[in-house]
Formats: C-alpha cells, structure tokens, sequence
C-alpha cells in the first residue's frame, strides 16, 4: 500500500517536472493551427484549401493578387500584356532561384503548365482552357489559350503553380507533394501528416509584391477540435488560427482575453442550399418549382444572420458572390414568409409537407437552423451531418445524390462569377442540379469572350433567370473570422489565402 | 497442455481467417472503390478501367482470393487518398498509438490494482466504498468530455501540460491520463473481487494464522494467485482500450492510428480502413493468444474454454 | 417482488433504482412534463444561459442550445432516445448474445467451437471502429446507431451465458429431466434459460450503460443519431467545441448520461449482490 503511494506520488512529481519548460515562449515562430489533415502539399494534386493557403507561402505565381490594394500585380513575372484574347505575353523576373538552388525560366513556367495539361492532375480540369506556354526566350513566355480567355490571370494568380522541373523531375509527381521546393518566401522543412508542417523563410527570396518573410519560421499545426484549438491559443501553444476555423460563438472568450484578439474581412465564399431540380437523386420533390419557391420563403436569413452569425455576414440574393466580377444584385427576392411557403407547397401537392435527406458539412448551427425552418413549413429533414469533411460531400455532389444541402462555395479565389457559376449551372458539370439551355448558352458565351461589359451583361441575364427559377436558395456571404495572439500583426485576405509572410509581432 | 496450445492457435488461425472475410466482404462490397479512388469528375469509361485494373469485374471469391493474397505478403493497396501504401500509413502512426496505449493501461493498472485491493482488504469501509464510487463514475463519464475537462482544467486554467500535440513526455499525460481512467474501472473491479476471492481461500488463513506478516501474504500469496485473472482481463480489454484511443487521439490531437481510422472510415479510404481493422484486430487476437498460452502455463487447470 | 424488496435493502442498489425510476417516469411522461418543444428553434433566444445566471431567462431554466431550442426540454426527451438506444441495444444484442451462449454452451463440441470463434473474433475488434464501419456504410439514423451498438455488444452475452449454461447443464436435475425424456428445446429454454436469467439481467444494465456512453462517443466522431434528434451524446458533442465559452452547454447533457448511466449501473450493482457476486467481474 505504502509502495503504491510513493509511486503515485514520484510519478505526479515527475509529471510536474516535465511539464514545467514548456512555459517558455518562442517568438520567433509562427504557429497556425489548421483543421485536419491535409493528402499532399503539391497544389496541383487536391482540391483542399489548406494546400491551397500553404502554396501561396512557399510558392510564388506569376502575377498576384495584392489583398491590401485588392489588385493584380506583376510577381514571377516583371510584366505582362495581352497581345490578343487569346495570348498574353509575361516577361519574368530575372535573378530568382527555387529553394534548392535551381534558377526560375522560361522552361520552368513552360514546364509547370504541362504538369497541369497532364490529365493524370488532379486539376487539370482547371487549365483545359490553356493551351500551351511557348518559350521566346530565356526570360520572356507566351500563355496561349485555346479560346479567348476571360479569367486568364485569376487563374494564373492563384493556381498556376511554378514547380522546379528538375527537382520534379527527380522526385516524381508524389515525392513532390511531400516534399515541395517553390519560390516563396517560405521554403518547405517537415511534414509530418497527422501532427505539423514545418517551414522556414527562405533567405534568398526575392521579395517582390509579396516581400520577405517577417517571421524565420512557420509551424502549422494539425488541430481537429476545436476546443483544442482554442485551448492552445488561450495557452500560448498556437498563435494564429486558419481563418474559418473559429466558430462565432467563440467570439466573447477571445474578445475577453487580454492577450488575444481577432480580425474578420469579406470573403469570396458564398453559403446556399442547393435543391435537386432535376431530379438527380431519385427525389422528385423539387423539380417543382413551387416547391424551390416555397423553400426560399422558409428560410429567414436576416434572422440567421444576426443572431447565429453575430453579424459576420451579408445577406445575398444570387448565387455569384458580390466579390465577384458580374455580380447582379438586382435579383427576384423571396422574402422570408412561411405562410406563403406553406401555400406554396399546397399549391404543388404537399399540404402536408414531406421528408427528405439534408445534407451539411459545415456550420453545424446553421446547418440546424435551416432544418428548423423547414420543419416549420412542414418539409421534415433527415439531416445527415458529414462533419467538416469536404471531399466526401463534394464526391456525393459529384455522383448526384444530393437531393438537399446546405453548402459554401470559396470559388478558388478566383473573383469572376464564372467561378461559382460554370461549376454549378453549367449542364455538363457533374455539380449541376438544375438550369435551362439559357443559362447554359448564357455561361457558354462568356467564358470565350473578353469584352467586361459584354461579359457583365451576360452574367447579369443568368443570374436573373436562376433567381428566377429558384435553383438554389443563396444565403450569405460570410466574413471570415481569425483569432489570434494580441502581439501579432497579421490581417485576414479577402480571398481567403492565409499570407502568414506577412504576420509580425509587435513586441 | 501441448494439445491446448495447438488447438489455440488453430483455432487463433480460423479467427484471423474469419477476421479476413470480414474486413473484405463489408468494406468492398459496401461501397464502388473506383468511384471513390476516381476523382470527382471521373467518367463511367475511367470507373471501367479503374476496375479492370483493381480486378474488381472478377466474381467476389476471386477479389477475395487476390486480396488476401496480398495481405499475407503485407499488401494492403494503396490509399485512395493518400497515394502511398496503406500498410506505411499505419506503420507510420503505430508507435504514436503504442506509447499512448503502454502508458494508458500502465496508468489504469499502477492506480486500478492498489485502489482494488485496498477496496478488498478494507471490504465495506468507508474506502471500499469510495474505490466501488470512483469506479462506477469512472464508466459512467464520456471519455472525450473527461479529455477536454483535464485540457480546461490543466491546460488551460493551471498550465501544468501542453493542451494537446505530440512529442515529448510532457504531451503524454493528459491523454494518457483520460485513458487511463476510462480502462481503470474495469480493472478496479476484478481486481477487488479476485482479491476478495483470493483472501478467503484456505492457504491464506493457513498463512494469517500461522503469523506470517500481513504484507506478505497481501503481496506474495494473495497478489499472485489473483494476478491471473486480471492478466486475462487485460488481454480483453485491449479492444475497449483501443476504441477508447480512437476517441483520446482526436481530443489531443494525437497522430495515431485511431485517427487514421477514423479519417479513413468518414472519407472512405477502404485499404487504410483494411489495413488499420486488420492489424488491430489481429494484434488483440494474439495478445489475448499469448494471455491464454501463459496463463494456462501458470495455471494448467485451465482448459480451452 | 421479493426480488425488490430485498434489492431495497442495500442502500446504493436502492438509490439506482430511484434514478432508473426516475429516468423511466421522465421517458415516458416527456410531452408532460417538458416546458418546450424540443424542436422548436427561436434564433433569437439562442444560448441563453440557465435562468440563475446572469442574462438567464425564467423560461428556460437550463438555458437554450446553439439554436435557441430549450435545453431542459432536449434533455427530458433525450431521455426516450438514450433509453431507446440502451434498451434497443441491451434487447438486439441480448437475444442474440444469450440464444449463441445457449446453443455454444449446451450442445457443445462443433456448434461450441463455432460460438467460441465467433467470440474470440468479435472481441478482436475495435468496438467503435466497427460501428464506425457500420453506420458510414449503412448510413446515419438512429435504427442504423442502434444496430452498429447491437452488433458490438453482444459478445458479452454470449460469452458469459455460454459459461453460465456449460456449468447448469452438469446439474442434476438437468440429468434427471434429461431422464424423463424432455427434448433439448424445452431443457434450453425452459429449464436452463431461467437459471441464467439473473445473469442476463446483470448484464443487461452493464450493456445498457456501455450503449449509452457509446452512443455519444459516436457523435463525437460524427457517426450519432442525426443533430435534430434530441440525444444526450448528440447534444454532448455538439457543444463539446464551446465548452471553455459556455460551460452549461455540455454539462448538463453529461450530467444526464452521468446520473442515469450511475443509477443503472448502482442498480446493477445491487442485484449482482443480490443474485450472483461473481457475474459482474467477468463482464
């Protein structure tokens, strides 16, 4: 007994011991938490926006979205100009190196796009528009489209990544997403899947729009929970967390603790309920679209916005965000009024309501709000909540079995309404759960031609026929919300690509 | 006792078989894996090819054959999602597990033994009546909710421990501590009642009248002969202990195989999820094996039971 | 009868049965007895905290949920769900369980050997990665939880009662009834099955315990009843992530599943004392 004591005794000694130097602070590393793992760091090989986010600090693109001018701006390349629709000409900068030493060309631009033209790419999808980049010389390239191409430089600015074709060459396409060498001004140290990503600035970078890491090292931090999460940011072990990844009810805590504060910017990201108007699913219920009607009068959500999302959001009417270029605010509303919804559903045969599948992957009060207000008008839910797991949700859009979900779209970032539209709208995309051949012509037509108030006008016409048709129910646009360390400067973008670069502390 | 032992491990050798069918027949034939291993905008053409290639337009018992003619040479196949072997995968994220589970059951044990026999010796006091409430309280409480108090409470509030992570000792105590306690109860209970048992056998009155000291006969007569039982029932609670790790790994962020797992299970990465049931599984298996095999070498009134 | 009235006689035993008394008249009386509507959201209310708190509202004495639903009623109908699922459970896994301890134990050799297999298969596995399993490829519903906790736990029933039954049918008035001409059915069920019966139920309120705790580890990992059913561990785990924010959120449902799943197991408890002392270690 008296043996079992002392070893209890030696053994929480022991403990306390340990646990002491953790108290020490570090403050020449940046820790962010994020939310789960991630499959491969190669941006090329996943549709995850933490490898996204992670691209953008170890490696550079040609031009770049500047978020505090909210602007393009030459970056790999010095300049750029379109020498026709279909054509833009770059010349690169000169001097800069990847992080193993390998100098950045022509040939490295021109091979990073047939990485992307490999169909073996996940992405490549993405850059079936491109054509090819053709090497002038050394120091000048040439992206040629197939088609007159729009969205050219979005693309090029966020997902047109610049790999090493040596280094590539070596370790294959696998070896490269665990072990990735870019231009930026971070450069890839460790990764360990479950635990953390490990980088640190890379001395010789060239600075640019972008400038040099302020802080020598970045520690991201694979957090599940999220209590753990912000446990470890009330403790000191994290100093950032990926914006998006605190819920608004957090909110207060944060606000309470003196060493701790946080910042929210607009985003990109558009929240909606998508409907199965064509019956995709094998439920028939919202082909009507008296029914579709009905279930955009349910939902209050000035209501949602004010309360659940504490303010962090703006009402929206379209399904294009009011980031993005053609934008139409001017859109058939329906106002929040059950009673018409209720009518409504009458009308089209179901006085008494009926049950369906509702899927959510995000936001969980909300994702429970909407199941409310269904419930009121009397269309009864079966929610199936697939936890924050996006992959699996986007592979049951994709394989059309989503009768009803309640879903958020970042459009990559790219801030063109053919983002968010194309994906959704357009009938031969596996996303698609409902248009008219109009819509189709409509989206068809502007993806080809450059003309902006053409293009407007275009976009214009097919958002007002999808209000009209009331293929989804467009919720907000969000705020996207980051909690960190008081003593850290560091501000979330608005396209919601972390630039941890930029963090700095203050003392 | 040699008759015993083949017969155990032929019939460990039919539970593995067993385990195998089930694995395979519920994982693959549950859901399409080429549509899971395609990408989300594959064609019917590319859902083919992946098929022929992964061999699945073969009848059922020839995918099984195949695959188990893998798995005997340690091939899981690939992961959907990661793209690397499954086997490395869960190879990679073992010792995080071990170390965590190791220091978990001793933890259970150093805290479940003593606090068990003293409830036997004490039977009916004040003491016995504390251990019996910990205990019922202790399997009463959701593991994950205990995890996160020991993070409010120690990690955020006294900043004794790191609130989660992975790496040095100092990150261990906290999930091994809510683990420990959610194995304890169990243990606690046979202990007291093997004790119990134990202490009111003959030899041991024999022992107490024939004035031998009391710690003696606690810990050299009594703690012996109720170490089998509760040998055994470490072997079986190994499963509870592993589910329970499952749950531990997600609270602090733990990379061990339980959220692999889990990871696997939601995003329906099928070989991991083979891979990780498999060798868990078969890991319980012989650990229980080698329980039984011991104890009926300690003990050989056991027989196969 | 005289089976309570003897279980009344130990002090814990009694207080078990107080709770799971209590936690049936709750199941049973919930539409009563509860002030709200369970499902009823009101945005605007919500996250109220308990009513004597600061910002409490009188109406909702346990506060409401992230949705505004009010927490006292979500746990008053919590209850119906937990016991469904502990019942539920406890009922699939128990016939299964002790009509495979019946055949393994009485007939012994081949079938036996067949059981004991099974057993020793069915314990070899994870019990939260195989109902993980189970309801990702089933699919989430409250049946679906239900089955994935049924088929997990029925190996404690087998195992014991299999025991339980190989040292019954050694007895002599086994023998004697065997002697008379009384076929196998009627020996297994008639005869065998009452003598395992006290075991059955001492095991049941073990099972009954394991399922509830279960079921919300299930929703911890995403796998639970679905998040509009008022469930203990659904509501545990939802508010598991606001814990440092708002404590009342989580505490409540696991007081909840504390007090019940302490009274059936206090319960237990008093009739393993009553009926077998040695049942409950093995379990």
């Amino acid at each position: 007994m008296k043996h079992s004591v002392i070893r209890c005794c030696s053994l929480l000694i022991l403990a306390l011991l340990i646990a002491v130097p953790m108290a020490e602070a570090k403050k020449d590393t940046l820790v962010v938490a994020f939310d789960r793992r991630m499959m491969t760091l190669d941006n090329n090989e996943t549709t995850d926006r933490s490898s996204l986010v992670l691209y953008h600090n170890w490696g550079d693109t040609l031009v770049y979205r500047d978020p505090v001018k909210r602007e393009m701006v030459p970056c790999l390349a010095e300049s750029y100009q379109f020498i026709d629709p279909m054509t833009i000409e770059m010349k690169l900068r000169k001097g800069v190196t990847f992080h193993n030493g390998e100098p950045f060309n022509a040939e490295a631009v021109r091979y990073s796009m047939e990485i992307l033209k490999d169909p073996k790419t996940l992405n490549y999808g993405y850059f079936k528009v491109f054509k090819e980049v053709q090497v002038i010389d050394d120091h000048t390239v040439r992206l040629v489209s197939d088609k007159p191409n729009p969205t050219a430089l979005e693309m090029i600015a966020n997902m047109f990544s610049i790999y090493p074709p040596g280094y590539y060459k070596k370790v294959g396409r696998e070896g490269f997403g665990k072990s990735p060498v870019g231009t930026g001004p971070y450069q890839f140290v460790s990764w360990k899947q479950d635990t953390e990503v490990v980088f640190k600035a890379y001395p010789n970078y060239f600075g640019g729009p972008k400038g040099k890491a302020k802080i020598p090292n970045l520690l991201i931090r694979i957090i599940p929970e999220e209590v753990t999460r912000v446990a470890e940011l009330m403790t000191g072990g994290v100093d950032l967390i990926r914006g998006g990844l605190v819920s608004p009810e957090q909110i207060p805590l944060i606000e309470k603790n003196p060493s701790l504060k946080i910042d929210s910017d607009e985003i990109l990201r558009t929240w909606y309920i998508t409907l199965d108007s064509i019956g995709r699913s094998g439920v028939a219920f919202f082909k009507d679209k008296r029914v579709r009607q009905a279930v955009n009068h349910a939902i209050d959500k000035d209501e949602i916005i004010q309360t659940v999302l504490k303010g962090f959001a703006k009402v929206t009417h379209s399904a294009a965000n009011s980031l993005h270029f053609g934008y139409e605010p001017n859109l058939t509303v329906y106002p929040y009024d059950p009673a018409k919804a209720k009518k409504l559903l009458a009308e089209a045969g179901f006085p008494n309501g009926f049950t369906v599948d509702y899927y959510a992957y995000r936001d969980k009060s909300v994702a429970e709000a909407i199941s409310g207000y269904l419930t009121a008008v009397g269309i009864k839910t079966n929610m199936k909540w697939l936890g924050g797991q996006w992959d699996v949700m986007d592979k049951n859009l994709a394989a059309g079995s989503i009768p009803l979900a309640y879903l958020s779209w970042g459009s990559y970032s790219v801030f063109d309404a053919s983002s968010i539209l194309n994906r959704f709208f357009m009938s031969d995309n596996p996303q698609c759960y409902g248009t008219t051949p109009e819509v189709d012509k409509l989206l068809a037509e502007a993806n080809i031609i450059v003309d902006p108030l053409k293009r407007k006008e275009l976009y214009s016409r097919a958002q007002k026929i999808i209000a009209e048709e009331a293929y989804w129910v467009p919720l907000y646009n969000a705020k996207v919300v980051s909690a960190m360390a008081k003593n850290l400067n560091f501000k979330p973008s608005y396209d919601e690509i972390d630039r941890y670069f930029t963090a700095a502390y203050t003392d | 006792m040699r008759t015993y032992i083949i017969k155990r491990l032929l019939n460990a050798l039919l539970t593995l078989f067993l385990i195998t069918l089930l694995t395979f027949f519920f994982l693959a034939l549950a859901k399409d894996p080429a549509r899971m291993m395609a990408g989300p905008e594959a064609s019917e053409e590319d859902l083919m090819g992946i098929r022929r290639e992964l061999g699945l337009d073969r009848p059922v018992h020839l995918q099984y054959l195949m695959w188990l003619g893998r798995v005997v040479q340690g091939d899981f196949g690939r992961s959907y999602v990661g793209k690397t072997a499954a086997i490395n995968m869960v190879a990679e994220r073992l010792p995080a597990t071990l170390w965590l589970t190791v220091t978990a059951m001793g933890i259970a044990l150093v805290l479940s033994i003593p606090l068990g026999m003293i409830a036997a010796v004490r039977r009916g006091s004040l003491v016995d009546a504390l251990v019996s409430a910990l205990g019922v309280s202790g399997q009463a409480m959701p593991l994950f909710w205990f995890g996160i108090m020991l993070i409010i409470v120690f990690g955020v509030n006294l900043r004794l421990f790191p609130v989660s992570g992975y790496g040095t000792p100092a990150h261990l105590v906290l999930p091994a501590v809510t683990l420990g306690v959610y194995t304890m109860p169990v243990i606690m209970r046979l202990t007291r009642s093997s004790f119990l048992d134990v202490l009111s056998q003959d030899y041991i009155r024999t022992a107490k009248a024939k004035g031998v000291p009391r710690h003696l006969v606690l810990f050299k007569h009594a703690l012996r002969n109720a170490a089998l039982p509760i040998v055994l029932m470490v072997g079986m609670q190994l499963g509870v202990l592993v589910g329970g790790a499952v749950v531990t790994e997600t609270v602090f962020s733990w990379p061990g195989i339980g959220r692999l797992a889990v990871d696997s299970v939601v995003t329906g990465d099928f070989p991991v999820v083979q891979a990780t049931v498999m060798l868990l599984a078969a890991a319980i298996m012989l650990m229980n094996l080698v329980a039984d095999i011991v104890v009926a070498f300690i003990d050989p009134r056991i027989h196969f039971h | 009868m005289i089976l309570l009235k003897r279980l009344l006689k130990y002090k814990s035993g009694s207080i078990g049965l107080l709770i799971v008394i209590l936690l049936l008249g709750t199941a049973l009386l919930a539409p009563l007895i509860a002030p709200h509507d369970p499902y009823q959201q009101s945005l605007r209310k919500r996250l109220t905290p308990p009513s004597w708190m600061p910002g409490g509202d009188p109406d909702y004495f346990l506060g409401t949920d992230l949705i505004g639903r009010d927490i006292l009623s979500r746990i008053i109908y919590g209850a119906r769900v937990s016991l469904m699922v502990g019942v539920c459970t406890v009922a699939l896994a128990g016939c299964f369980g002790v009509l495979l301890g019946l055949l393994g134990g009485y007939y012994g050799g081949k079938i036996d050997y067949w059981v004991i297999t099974l057993i020793n298969m069915m314990w070899s596995f994870p019990f939260i990665l195989l109902a993980l399993v189970i309801v990702v490829v089933l699919g989430t519903s409250l049946v679906n939880v239900i089955i994935a906790l049924a088929a997990t736990s029925w190996v404690s029933f087998a195992r014991i009662i299999r025991g339980e039954v190989m040292a019954i049918k050694a007895r002599e008035f086994i023998q004697a009834e065997r002697a008379l001409g009384a076929g196998d059915l009627r020996i297994m069920f008639r005869l065998i099955l009452p003598n395992v019966s006290s075991s059955m139920f001492v095991l049941a309120t073990i099972e009954f315990v394991r399922a509830i705790i279960r079921e919300s580890f299930m929703s911890f990992l995403g796998v639970g009843v679905p998040p509009t059913v008022p469930s203990w561990g659904g509501m545990l785990a939802e508010s598991r992530a606001f814990m440092l924010v708002m404590w009342w959120l989580a505490a409540f449902p696991g007081l909840a599943i504390f007090f019940s799943a302490l009274g059936v197991n206090l319960m237990g408890d008093g009739l393993r004392d009553l009926l077998d002392p040695r049942i409950r270690s093995k379990a």
